[in-house]
């Protein structure tokens, strides 16, 4: 299967990413770095940017914000959510049948992947049910 | 306001307009299109899709096998002894070939590849200083069909038939890859805990990759 266009960072990826004692830490490191490599489109939303944002401001402090945002600027493109998107993704959570786990923020992401037709780079198994086509590979087989 | 404040502001500012631009091109191509034709082109030129000739469906699983054979018996000679040019050439051309249908093996990684490419550029790929491009020698006229970048900032520029033409490199690009993977690895504890605040590691092991 060829490699996607436009991949949509999600925050359990990014949270693989940042702690090296996280089980899918390695997998997320050699997924992130090929994508980077490959040169292909990234992207986060707003939501999910500002909660790894805010974690590792309250982690690390100012330098380590400094550092996460000098690392993903001109890298990673930014989602911000307006209100249709939100409507959309509120839609989504009140139409779930009664228990369904979807969140907010999951949500929102769903809803981007499918308005910018990209694949979700994620080890949240809930997007392979939402039929949206997830990265990497190993993550998509368990759904 | 000072001129520093000034151009961080400019900054902020540069990298939410492209964002906020490039989400309207996604999101709706046809009306940004209709009223922005201009600017729709120059979009177009700045964020390509990818043009190529390889099928949809990937490698047929004989390929796949031929692919990875010869890919490794290449990669396993990288750090024990010499590799030709020739080899380095073939062995990029393995790994456009998987790249594209999403079946490199993770050993091969960034480091590995720099090496292959270091091989053929003849010098360490981090060594380049100006926008270049490696014309590789060809018997018969060829024309490039399919680009790739294998690491960032370096394009491999391929036949059809995925014959490597040339190699380009864009040393400002290069430094990226490093830059993007500086937040990696910040903590050993789970992000959720509540122990060891503050313990950044502003020079992480990617950063020399």
């Amino acid at each position: 299967m060829p490699l996607p266009e436009r991949v949509l960072i999600d925050g359990s990826a990014f949270l693989a990413l940042l702690s090296v004692n996280d089980a899918s830490h390695d997998l997320a490191v050699q997924t992130y770095e090929r994508l980077v490599d490959r040169e292909q489109e990234l992207w986060t939303t707003s939501p999910t940017l500002v909660r790894i944002a805010s974690l590792i401001h309250e982690r690390f402090g100012v330098e380590g914000l400094r550092i996460f945002k000098d690392s993903i600027d001109g890298i990673i493109h930014v989602f911000w959510i307006d209100g249709t998107t939100y409507k959309d993704a509120l839609g989504l959570i009140t139409n779930q049948l009664s228990g369904g786990d979807l969140g907010l923020e999951e949500s929102l992401t769903s809803v981007v992947a499918k308005h910018l037709q990209a694949y979700v780079f994620t080890f949240n198994n809930c997007f392979g049910e939402l039929g949206i086509p997830i990265l990497p590979r190993e993550v998509q087989k368990l759904c | 306001m000072s001129l520093k404040k000034k151009g961080s502001k400019q900054s902020i500012n540069k990298s939410f307009i492209v964002d906020l631009i490039l989400t309207k091109y996604r999101t709706d191509p046809d009306g940004f299109r209709q009223y922005l034709p201009d600017i729709a082109k120059a979009l177009d030129r700045a964020y390509p899709t990818r043009q190529g000739s390889r099928s949809p469906f990937g490698l047929t699983e004989h390929e796949r096998a031929y692919r990875l054979s010869a890919l490794e018996s290449i990669m396993g000679n990288l750090y024990s002894s010499q590799v030709s040019r020739q080899d380095a050439v073939r062995a990029l051309e393995h790994c456009a070939v998987l790249t594209e249908d999403d079946n490199l093996p993770y050993k091969v990684d960034r480091r590995s590849i720099m090496r292959l490419l270091g091989i053929i550029l003849g010098k360490p790929l981090t060594d380049v200083t100006a926008e270049t491009t490696i014309e590789i020698p060809q018997a018969i006229p060829t024309t490039v069909v399919n680009r790739i970048a294998l690491v960032r900032g370096t394009v491999l520029n391929l036949t059809q038939d995925m014959h490597l033409v040339s190699i380009s490199v864009i040393p400002q690009k290069v430094k990226e890859g490093p830059r993007a993977m500086r937040f990696v690895a910040m903590t050993k504890d789970s992000p959720h805990s509540s122990t060891g605040p503050r313990d950044v590691c502003p020079e992480d092991k990617h950063a020399t990759s």
